[in-house]
């Protein structure tokens, strides 16, 4: 850069009428050898602003501010770890479909009472024998334990479910 | 906001805060505290943060807001007195002028002098290279202000400047 210019420069920027570029066409020009002699004096005053942008190190701020995030980010982890969701959903499904069941069969047998004297042949359970009665009842409890001995099952592993949940270290 | 982002975003800016809040609270630990303390408030603040158009400027204005509340508070008040008076004291004994030759210090004590909105103008513009309307945004002034607040400034250092080198030569 001529001297000249860099004069002119330095008369806009004591009137604060320099933009950033030209700001920076200046710090160069101070930072480099050949500074014209009548505008050495000047050097070390825009060698100083370059000076006071210096890094200074600031370690302690990355990891205070770190260390907080990462423990906001377990606390969140953990909260949501502790709803087994899934399992939950699965619950209430094996219920719904069990209650279902033993709705569908009752409302089935007072269809058949119903129905009783229509011409329709269909199982009315009037001329069933006493042996064949006791036999249905059997057969229908043990449906109905298997129904339970399920629920049972889900919810151990709902329980072995949530004593696994740990928190989940994600920052590092 | 994702860790990335904060990191890239705002994390980057720590050292342009820190140069800003220890213009106002002239304390490396209180600054520290005032960085980090706003650099958390951030994080917090989530997606709000993110979708803040001039991030710097943005955090710069918390860290000037923050770090004028904590020289204002009684607690830190007791404390500065005695070591700001250090200060003025120093500039005014040509001894200490004449031991430290140091050029830097000389100047870092002008601009110490200056009154505090020239000061954070000429320290946002000619150290931080900022823009006039991000200057104006920190600082809660007009543009033209912060020109008027820059051309004074400017000139003061000059004259001060000039002076100190004489009276070395």
């Amino acid at each position: 850069m001529e001297y000249k210019n860099i004069k002119e420069l330095m008369k806009k920027y004591w009137d604060g009428e320099t933009n950033l570029q030209e700001e920076s066409t200046l710090k160069t020009y101070f930072a480099g050898a050949d500074v014209h002699p009548t505008l050495e004096q000047y050097k070390s005053l825009f060698t100083y602003y370059s000076i006071a942008r210096e890094d200074k190190s600031l370690d302690s701020i990355d990891t205070a501010v770190l260390e907080y995030i990462q423990g906001k980010a377990v606390q969140k982890e953990a909260k949501v770890r502790s709803l087994p969701r899934l399992l939950r959903v699965a619950a209430a499904v094996m219920v719904l479909c069990a209650s279902m069941f033993v709705f569908w069969n009752i409302t089935s047998g007072t269809n058949s009472y119903s129905n009783s004297n229509s011409n329709v042949t269909i199982y009315d359970g009037k001329d069933e024998d006493p042996e064949e009665a006791k036999k249905a009842m059997k057969e229908l409890k043990a449906a109905l334990a298997l129904v339970s001995n399920k629920l049972e099952d889900g919810k151990r592993q709902a329980l072995i479910g949530i004593s696994r949940t740990k928190t989940i270290p994600t920052l590092k | 906001m994702t860790l990335e982002e904060y990191t890239n975003e705002f994390m980057s800016l720590k050292q342009r805060l820190y140069r800003l809040s220890i213009g106002i609270v002239k304390d490396t630990m209180v600054a520290e505290d005032v960085v980090q303390e706003v650099l958390i408030k951030i994080w917090n603040k989530g997606k709000e943060a993110a979708a803040i158009e001039n991030k710097p400027a943005w955090a710069m204005k918390m860290v000037r807001n923050l770090s004028i509340d904590k020289i204002r508070s009684k607690h830190y008040k007791t404390g500065a007195i005695p070591e700001g008076y250090d200060v003025v004291n120093k500039t005014h004994t040509p001894e200490t002028i004449a031991q430290s030759n140091d050029t830097v210090n000389t100047i870092q004590e002008i601009m110490e002098s200056l009154p505090e909105t020239q000061r954070m103008c000429i320290q946002l513009r000619d150290i931080e290279e900022m823009k006039y309307q991000e200057i104006a945004d920190i600082l809660g002034i007009s543009i033209d202000q912060v020109k008027v607040n820059i051309y004074r400034a400017r000139n003061y250092i000059k004259k001060m400047y000039l002076k100190t080198d004489n009276y070395g030569v």
